[in-house]
């Protein structure tokens, strides 16, 4: 490469740049732990109903169980994800993520990009979609999806959801093996890295994670935040709900870190997950539709019946 | 006069494994549609690529032939008044049949007499059939889990972006999925993201070929791929061919271009079969091995560009495979530190089905299964028990958590690795055998014992707790497992009745299935036996000939099978069939009591005398060699009988006046009836 590849940081910089001038919205990450960007009202709830919807924005994720103590290069407790999320989905939506890579200084006659078939389901969420895993010289950089289900109810119109896994994206653009050698930013003091912020982090959160996090406490969590969406809801809180449900299984997730729950409880404990998120979908729906869509153009709102 | 006729779908990438059946599908639709609308043509060729489905016709007539047709008007009591004056129904009728009153004919039924128009109309031009042809022929294409988009009402298996619907230099005008038809395609993603336009449907492979860096045609791709992959092996190996992962690469580039990449040979030290999944599952890449059979520490991959650098595009896959080689070699020594005795503990927290319970659980039955049918294989019983006990204790490997096609082989390597008897380590990987309807078998009695134990155990469990699998869906594979018992028991030719073989398997379920199942898991086994034997060639006639007995001995069945097919080709069988089915038509005649001793007294033809000699004088033959499971010496037997059968019907009446005589006839008849089937229903011939 003649010029010096993109820092994180950078990286990020670019493509809020870019969906921007496509019209999204640059929504901000979540204040709650979650496994993946799509648990983000921003693309769980937006998905729903007839409202258009046009955000991006990148969102810190943890998975309890991938947790390395820092010693695997390519494994994190905690990473990031940017997400684009656009409903309808743009019949050229493919060509714009394209651009994207290009305008991260992707050459696509030099490397070779490829959509596979990789099909999403969240049983959690009670969501499925359809789509690819976007691979770059063999390694998967995105998912792209376009979303048929969310929370039992089918879409209408359809949201199509672009999830582009940051460390894996900038480890190739800087061309390291090891994630902890990404450069965040040219400081003004030297170079930041991914490991001076974050390797610290990833040992002390794998031995919490998998050793000292509280089961009890834990498993009285999980059915707190239960108990509070089925609560919430019925006082028609469904955006609070829905924090709740995050936090639900977060819980769960970290109780499973820990390896306190058998396989048997564990399908159970999903499926009680699960029903929270159905139930909070189909809050949220009809929610909005009592406030009359407000995203919708005054032309296509359905008339009072 | 006729022209070629072109359909393209441009898609967004299509799923490589349903790429195929959807575009042979779709000309299957399209080809019938055409015979329906009496559109006649030449040769039909299909292309698909990742991001178009694209049909050629060649020589599709312009005009449909002139269409006969025959209509029912009013009756004729509607049809005029009184005065014989047609009524307003009767000149619409003629009106809508372009013709006039007097043209019409009259059709007289038993219940009246009705108005009736029989002619012809001009063929429509396929122009303006076409379009019809098209959406009737796409929406009866079978999809497999269709997806919508956008804000479209369309459903199809990725968007559809583009169509081109050309009859000869024409656009054929017609909205497909949202999509307005042209003669515009578009080339490779990257090398010709720009239009093409297509004048002529004939051009289009090669106008992709040239302009747009696409081989359309599938087949030519596979072919191009596989001799890419063949050179650029050669200097290091060869190809270690994967037909299916060749079917796959094939659907998923448009412009293949084969690379080499290599690996870290420390990695070598794995099975072979983890770094060829590895390589393979996740990768898509060929692995390549050395004139001795061993893998080299270098790979091939089909990449879908012409990179302005290779290199780069080497150096990304070789990273990617060196971390999933890399995970791989983590948990190949992880799983190797633990005994896979000491997972069985573990096996409870595994679930086989809620209502079957857990792996603990089927591993209990399989090896009390297994252990039973020891005896008919003879398998040594401490060998089959201890191979029980292991035998699910890989699922619970980090291996097999990772590369579920792994069961079974993972088994055996850690077994081995750990020391187990290598008959023992030999059962855990060939008990899976057969994967699929053309795969070895199990001949080792020890995994023959755990083969047929896991199976009769999935069947009984599954099939007794939720019944038969409807239609398409058969998430267990019970439909393979049933056939794998069948391909087992002839294999080995394990002769038991089912209803035998299925009695320590209900035991070992105690209570928790109804004992009524076996019936179904029976009839269920049959029907694989006999879809298998139909097609091996055998008759549905000779498969019925054989299973009449009831009998629920398959390994058996087959051998009769065999036996009846060789001697068929005696021309003396056919006499013999016929003989039969009249010795049967006779009996059934017949209410009355035949005694089962011939009385030699009453013997007074000729005839009569040399069957009965005949026939008594080879039934200690037949019915020894039937002892012994020699059916072809049965038959040869048997076919001794012709002349002397054909004799007896020719010139003996059985039904004769006299009484006594008849009796004694039946009797003959009888007798003649149960040698004949002793191996198989001849008359069913």
């Amino acid at each position: 490469m003649s010029h010096s590849p993109l820092t994180f940081q950078d990286m990020i910089l670019t493509l809020k740049q870019f969906w921007s001038s496509y019209g999204c919205l640059l929504v901000e990450p979540m204040d709650v732990p979650m496994g993946a960007a799509t648990f983000h009202p921003a693309t769980f709830l937006h998905a729903l109903g007839p409202e258009p919807w046009q955000a991006a924005f990148e969102q810190p994720c943890r998975r309890p169980t991938d947790g390395r103590y820092g010693e695997n290069p390519n494994r994190l407790q905690h990473y990031y994800q940017f997400q684009v999320v656009m409903k309808p989905s743009p019949k050229p939506i493919q060509t714009m993520y394209l651009a994207s890579l290009e305008q991260l200084g992707i050459d696509p006659l030099k490397h070779d990009i490829r959509f596979v078939e990789d099909n999403w389901e969240s049983p959690t969420l009670g969501a499925w979609g359809l789509g690819w895993e976007v691979w770059l010289d063999g390694m998967e950089i995105s998912q792209f999806t376009y979303f048929q289900q969310i929370g039992g109810i089918p879409c209408n119109p359809i949201t199509s959801e672009i999830t582009y896994g940051l460390e894996r994206l900038a480890m190739f653009l800087q061309g390291v093996d090891n994630v902890y050698d990404l450069i965040w930013t040219h400081g003004p003091h030297g170079d930041v890295t991914y490991g001076h912020l974050f390797l610290d982090n990833e040992k002390q959160y794998s031995d919490y994670n998998f050793n000292h996090a509280d089961v009890k406490h834990l498993l009285y969590q999980f059915k707190h935040h239960e108990k509070q969406v089925q609560e919430l809801l019925e006082k028609e809180l469904p955006l609070v709900a829905n924090e709740h449900l995050l936090q639900a299984s977060h819980s769960f997730n970290l109780l499973d870190a820990r390896g306190a729950i058998s396989v048997t409880e564990r399908q159970r404990m999903l499926l009680r997950v699960r029903k929270c998120a159905q139930a909070v979908a189909t809050h949220y729906a009809e929610h909005r539709r009592e406030l009359g869509y407000p995203l919708l153009a005054e032309g296509d709102k359905p008339n009072e019946s | 006069m006729s022209h070629d006729f072109l359909i393209e779908l441009g898609c967004e990438e299509l799923p490589a494994k349903q790429l195929r059946s959807l575009i042979q599908s779709f000309a299957t639709e399209l080809t019938k549609q055409c015979h329906e609308f009496s559109l006649d043509h030449d040769d039909v060729i299909v292309y698909c690529t990742p991001r178009r489905l694209a049909i050629l016709i060649k020589q599709l007539v312009d005009q449909q032939a002139p269409q006969r047709i025959e209509r029912r008007g009013p009756s004729m009591e509607s049809a005029f008044d009184e005065s014989g004056t047609p009524t307003l129904a009767c000149l619409g009728f003629a009106r809508s049949c372009k013709t006039s009153v007097d043209e019409l004919a009259v059709q007289k039924t038993k219940k009246g007499s009705w108005l009736y128009f029989e002619g012809e109309t001009p063929g429509q031009a396929s122009v303006d059939l076409l379009p019809k042809i098209i959406s009737k022929a796409l929406s009866a294409v079978h999809i497999n889990k269709p997806m919508r988009w956008g804000a479209e009402p369309h459903r199809f298996l990725r968007p559809v972006q583009w169509a081109v619907v050309l009859f000869g230099s024409d656009i054929v005008p017609v909205s497909l999925f949202g999509v307005t038809s042209s003669n515009t395609t578009y080339g490779h993603r990257f090398h010709h993201p720009g239009p093409i336009h297509i004048d002529e449907p004939s051009q289009y492979a090669t106008l992709l070929r040239e302009k747009g860096k696409v081989i359309a045609s599938w087949k030519k791709r596979r072919e191009l791929i596989a001799r890419a992959l063949n050179d650029t092996a050669a200097p290091l190996g060869r190809v270690v061919m994967d037909e299916s992962l060749l079917d796959e690469v094939a659907s998923l580039v448009e412009w293949p271009v084969v690379l080499s990449g290599e690996f870290t040979p420390a990695f070598l030290d794995m099975p072979r079969d983890v770094l060829i999944t590895t390589m393979q599952s996740h990768q898509k890449c060929f692995a390549i091995e050395n004139s001795k059979g061993e893998l080299v520490p270098s790979f091939l991959l089909v990449s879908n560009i012409q990179s302005s650098d290779p290199n780069t595009v080497i150096k990304g896959n070789e990273r990617v495979i060196h971390a999933r080689l890399s995970d791989a070699h983590f948990f190949y020594q992880q799983d190797l530190k633990t005994p896979l005795k000491d997972r069985t503990d573990a096996l409870a927290g595994v679930i086989f089905t809620p209502k079957t319970g857990s792996m603990a659980d089927k591993t209990t039955r399989v090896t009390a299964i297994a252990s039973a049918f020891a005896k008919y294989v003879e398998a040594d019983k401490n060998f089959v028990k201890k191979a029980s006990e292991l035998c699910k204790c890989d699922l619970l490997t980090e291996m097999v958590g990772e590369f579920p096609s792994l069961q079974g082989i993972m088994g055996y390597h850690y077994a081995s690795a750990q020391g187990v008897d290598p008959i023992i380590a030999n059962a855990l990987k060939d008990y899976y055998l057969p994967k699929s309807a053309h795969d070895s078998l199990p001949e080792d009695p020890t995994s023959v014992c755990l083969a047929l134990a896991d199976r009769l155990d999935t069947l009984v469990g599954i099939l007794g707790t939720e019944g038969k699998p409807k239609g398409d869906k058969d998430p267990f594979g019970l439909r393979r497992q049933a056939l794998g018992v069948v391909r087992i028991l002839i294999h080995n030719t394990l002769k038991q009745s089912m209803t035998n073989l299925l009695k320590p398997v209900l035991k070992a379920y105690q209570d928790t299935v109804p004992k009524e199942c076996v019936d179904l898991v029976w009839t269920f086994i049959a029907d694989r036996f006999k879809a298998w034997a139909l097609e091996q060639g055998f008759t549905p006639q000779q498969f019925e000939a054989i299973t009449a007995t009831g009998s629920q001995d398959i390994a058996d069945a087959y051998i009769r099978l065999s036996a009846l097919r060789d001697f068929l080709q005696d021309p003396r069988s056919e006499s013999l069939a016929s003989a039969h089915k009249r010795v049967a038509n006779i009996l059934k005649k017949h209410s009355g009591k035949i005694p089962k001793a011939i009385d030699k007294k009453q013997l007074v033809m000729a005839e009569e005398v040399e069957l009965v000699k005949s026939v008594s004088s080879i039934e200690e033959t037949v019915n020894l060699a039937v002892k012994e499971s020699r059916y072809t010496d049965a038959f040869t037997a048997l076919a001794t009988l012709k002349e002397p059968v054909d004799a007896f019907f020719n010139d003996v009446l059985i039904m004769a006046d006299d009484p006594a005589l008849q009796k004694n006839r039946l009797a003959i008849v009888n007798t003649l009836a149960q040698l004949l089937s002793s191996v198989a229903e001849l008359s069913y011939l």
